[in-house]
Parts: C-alpha cells; sequence; structure tokens
C-alpha cells in the first residue's frame, strides 16, 4: 500500500492543480476539469496517510 | 490551564518544555502551513475586493504586512518563547496574578467562540450548494440569520463540530495535517479558473476598486491587517505555547510558510472569486458572493469538500482551545463541559453571518482586544531588569492580581475600541498602537504601584 501511496498521493496532487491550468487555456471543459478535481481529491485523501511522514499521527 | 490537564495532556503546562520534548523545523513549517490556510481565507481575499483593494494594494501590501508578521514571530515570539519555554498563560500567571489570567482566558475563550462561528458561517455556504434556492446565502451587509434552513444548517454544522472537539481532536488534526497541501492546490486551482474564466492573467487590470465608489482600504490598510490579522498570536504571545517546543529561535521563520501561502497566495486567488462574479456575473461587490457558491462554480465539489474541511480542521481546535480557557476559569468543571460551553457560544455564533462577512473588523477587535497583554510579557523578558521593575511580580510577591497589568492592559483596549466605535477608525491599525501604549502604562504603573506597596509595607514596619 505504502508503494502504490508513493505514486499515486503526488498524483493525486498534481491531478488537483493541472485540470485547472488545462481549463485555463481552453483545452478542457469545466465538466471534466471538476470531476477531475474530484477524484483526485479522493484519491489523495486515500493515499496521503500511507505517503505523509507522521501523517497518521 | 489546570494541573489536570498538565497531568492527562503532559504538554508541560506549568513547566518548562524539557530537551528531550523538543522539535525540529519540519514541525513548526508544516503546522503553520495548515494552520493559515482555513475556511476564513475564502471570506478575507473577496472582501479586500469587496473594501475596493486595488492590486497593487493586494500584492505589495500584502507582501510587506506578511513579511512585518514574519519578523514578530521571529524576533518577539520565538525569542522568548525559546528562553523562558513556558506556555503564554503560565508566564502571565507569573507576572499578572492567576485571578488576571482567568479574566484573560475569559476574552481569549469568547473570542475564539467567534472565531470558531465565522469558521462555522462559511462552512454553512459550502454546505449549503445544494440545498439550491431553498437556503437563502448571506451577503456582505448580512449580520443576522437568513432564514430557518440556514439556522438548521449552521446548528448541525456546529453540533458536529462540537461533537468531535469534546471527542479530542486528534483526527481533525489528522486531516488538518494531511489536508494542507491539498487544500493549498484547491485555492490554486480556484485562482487558475478564475483567471481563465476571465480571460486575462492582469492582476493590475483585473483587480482594481469599482468605479465611482471610494475604497475603504488602500496599501496601509492591507499591510496592517495582514500584519495585525493574528495579533494575538505573535506580538499577543500566544504561540509562546507552540514555540516553547522549537529548538532555536530561527524556527520563528516557520510562519512564513503561513503568511506566504495562507495569507498571500490563497488570499489572492480567492479574491479573484469574487473578482470574476462582479465582472462577468453583475454581482454587487459590495453586497460580495457567499464562499459557498463562489467555489462551487470555480471547481466544483472539490473546492466545496476544501471550503468545509478548511473550517472545520480550522474550527474544531478553536472550539477544544476555548474549552480550555473556559476550563482554566472554571477548574472544577470538565474539560467536556468546558469544550461544549465553547461548542455551545460558537455554533450560536455562527448563526449570525456578522462575523464571517464582517471578519476584517472582526479580526481586528480580536487583536485590540488579546494582544497588548503580549506587551507585558515583552516588557518582563527585556526591560523589566534594565528599568527597575521587578520581574515576574505575581511570583515574587505571591499576589493572585496585579493591578498593573490589568490597568495596563484595559486602558488602551478601551481607548482603542472607543477610538474605533467613535471615529470609525479601522480595527486593524489598533493594535500597534494599543500593545506600544500598554507596555509604556505597564513599566509607569509598575513602578508607581510598586514603590507605593514599597512605602506602606515601611511604614507598617
Amino acid at each position: 500500500m505504502k508503494t502504490i501511496s508513493r505514486i499515486v498521493a503526488p498524483l493525486a496532487l498534481a491531478g488537483t492543480i493541472i485540470p485547472a491550468v488545462l481549463f485555463a487555456f481552453k483545452l478542457i471543459g469545466a465538466g471534466p476539469m471538476k470531476l477531475t478535481l474530484l477524484l483526485a481529491t479522493v484519491a489523495w485523501f486515500a493515499t496521503a496517510p500511507f505517503w505523509l511522514e507522521g501523517g497518521d499521527r | 490551564m489546570s494541573h489536570e490537564t498538565q497531568k492527562v495532556g503532559d504538554e508541560y503546562e506549568r513547566t518548562p518544555v524539557p530537551e528531550s520534548a523538543l522539535k525540529g523545523p519540519s514541525a513548526f513549517w508544516g503546522m503553520y502551513a495548515g494552520e493559515h490556510t482555513a475556511g476564513t481565507e475564502f471570506m478575507i481575499g473577496p472582501l479586500f475586493v469587496a473594501w475596493g483593494a486595488s492590486a497593487f494594494d493586494l500584492i505589495f501590501g500584502l507582501l510587506l504586512g506578511n513579511l512585518l508578521a514574519v519578523l514578530s514571530w521571529r524576533f518577539l515570539t520565538a525569542e522568548i518563547a525559546t528562553r523562558q519555554r513556558l506556555t503564554l498563560y503560565y508566564q502571565l500567571e507569573k507576572i499578572s496574578g492567576r485571578h488576571l489570567v482567568s479574566l484573560y482566558n475569559l476574552f481569549n475563550g469568547l473570542l475564539f467562540c467567534f472565531l470558531a462561528g465565522a469558521m462555522v458561517t462559511v462552512s454553512a455556504t459550502a454546505v449549503g450548494v445544494p440545498f439550491g434556492d431553498s437556503i437563502r446565502m448571506p451577503s456582505f451587509s448580512d449580520k443576522l440569520p437568513t432564514g430557518p434552513v440556514w439556522c438548521i444548517t449552521c446548528l448541525a454544522i456546529g453540533a458536529a463540530m462540537t461533537f468531535v472537539a469534546v471527542r479530542g481532536y486528534g483526527f481533525v488534526a489528522r486531516v488538518g495535517h494531511l489536508s494542507a497541501p491539498w487544500m493549498l492546490l484547491i485555492f490554486l486551482a480556484c485562482g487558475v479558473v478564475m483567471l481563465g474564466k476571465l480571460g486575462s492573467a492582469n492582476l493590475w487590470e483585473l483587480i482594481k476598486p469599482p468605479a465611482a465608489t471610494s475604497s475603504r482600504i488602500g496599501f496601509w490598510g492591507v499591510v496592517f491587517f495582514s500584519w495585525f490579522c493574528n495579533a494575538a498570536m505573535h506580538i499577543g504571545m500566544s504561540d509562546l505555547s507552540i514555540f516553547r517546543f522549537a529548538r532555536k529561535p530561527r524556527y520563528g521563520w516557520a510562519s512564513a510558510a503561513g503568511m506566504f501561502l495562507g495569507h498571500y497566495v490563497a488570499w489572492i486567488c480567492a479574491a479573484l472569486l469574487l473578482v470574476y462574479w462582479v465582472r462577468e456575473r453583475g454581482a454587487d461587490p459590495t453586497k460580495g458572493v457567499a464562499p459557498g457558491p463562489m467555489v462551487d462554480d470555480a471547481v466544483g465539489m472539490a473546492g466545496l469538500i476544501c471550503v468545509v474541511i478548511a473550517g472545520w480542521t480550522t474550527a474544531n481546535p478553536t472550539i477544544y482551545r476555548a474549552g480550555l480557557a473556559f476550563q482554566g476559569i472554571f477548574p472544577r468543571i470538565s474539560r467536556t463541559a468546558g469544550t461544549v460551553i465553547a461548542g455551545l457560544v460558537c455554533t450560536l455564533a455562527g448563526v449570525f453571518p456578522a462575523f464571517a462577512m464582517q471578519l476584517l473588523d472582526f479580526v481586528g477587535i480580536y487583536g485590540t482586544i488579546l494582544s497588548p497583554i503580549g506587551a507585558v510579557i515583552v516588557v518582563d523578558h527585556y526591560l523589566a531588569r534594565r528599568l527597575g521593575i521587578r520581574e515576574r511580580y505575581a511570583e515574587q510577591t505571591k499576589s493572585r492580581f496585579n493591578l498593573a497589568v490589568l490597568l495596563a492592559w484595559a486602558i488602551p483596549v478601551a481607548a482603542g475600541l472607543w477610538i474605533y466605535r467613535a471615529y470609525n477608525v479601522p480595527p486593524f491599525f489598533l493594535p500597534l498602537p494599543c500593545w506600544i501604549a500598554c507596555g509604556v502604562l505597564y513599566v509607569l504603573l509598575s513602578k508607581m504601584l510598586d514603590r507605593s506597596r514599597i512605602g506602606t509595607a515601611a511604614q507598617g514596619l
């Protein structure tokens, strides 16, 4: 789980900002942007406790 | 802080923090980054826009004000904290006596409750979004509850926050720790999306006071607000309780994480939300728009989750601290009872949008009332010996009430609040003069009262 989290958690963080940048440059629409942000949020909270040192204390 | 708390929590509330309990710098950088990215940041940015701040005021005013706040933490709070290694409450008790600390706790606890109430209000604007038109969101001019659905939403959120705070805020602290980097990116995402929707990245052109309106806040207003919105924590010395765990005073620089991420990047991004609504949706800047609908429009459900979590993770420790402050006044009540009282006051305050919608004023008043007490600690630490006044007066004289501290605190605060009411001076300009006046008065009154006491004692011999 820790190995998966090390990969997924940073990707989730990237997924929180990159869709917004793509939307600003009109490369994706508002719907997909909001959906990706929500999925990235779920992924972050699922994996961050295993990734962040001290996060489970 | 009670003896009981010390035994239970082992937080060294009545002893200096020992070497073995000191923490490294990363703990402080992480804590400040998380604690100063709160739900209320979604209010402050738009309020700057509503008050007519320009891009120059925001970009350079916030830069200077936040820098001054960081310097206050670094060279006042962290310096004293790492030498004394005591909480504000215990250090104040040594100077002012136990009874005066109880009075300070009362004000501290109540103001904490109102601040947590503002966070309940902000969270309610997010939770209320799915209810659509059945809930009327408050505008910047609203002071009273906007309807029954609004009240029920706030009461439900307040009750949930109180319940969690009663159970101990370990879980919420953990969520807050995990949320910090994600929350900041959600704020950034809001800003980027708004720039995209506005079709320009030229902040100078985007953020400017509406035509034919007079600005209520300029460059120096922004500087003083950002410097003193946490006045109670730095010059007011509340964060002695945090930095007493720091190995070195230079860890005080960690406050920069909170200031330049939460109080700079996040405020500017939040400000862009209202800029968009004013320019593209025709919103009245003076009435504003509640944070929930603006964030939902910008980034959707992830934004609403962010508003709730940001409010919740900051309100819960605030309720918990207020509960401890009340317990400090009435040591016989349990921590649970203290937290429930704090939660009730906070929830009732949350129902009234006045605290959140007039947050710039409230935060200024908060700093004006609480921060001057920090000047007493600074005088006692740096100047008492040089100026010939007794250090740690109450401890040395076994006094329970130091009149010099009470007068030095009450006179400038009463004068400051009178100036605010009578002359409509924005309250974030008041903490600094009140703080200086409190320090000067404390020196003069200590000399005067201590001399008369010594004289009386000598006559009695």
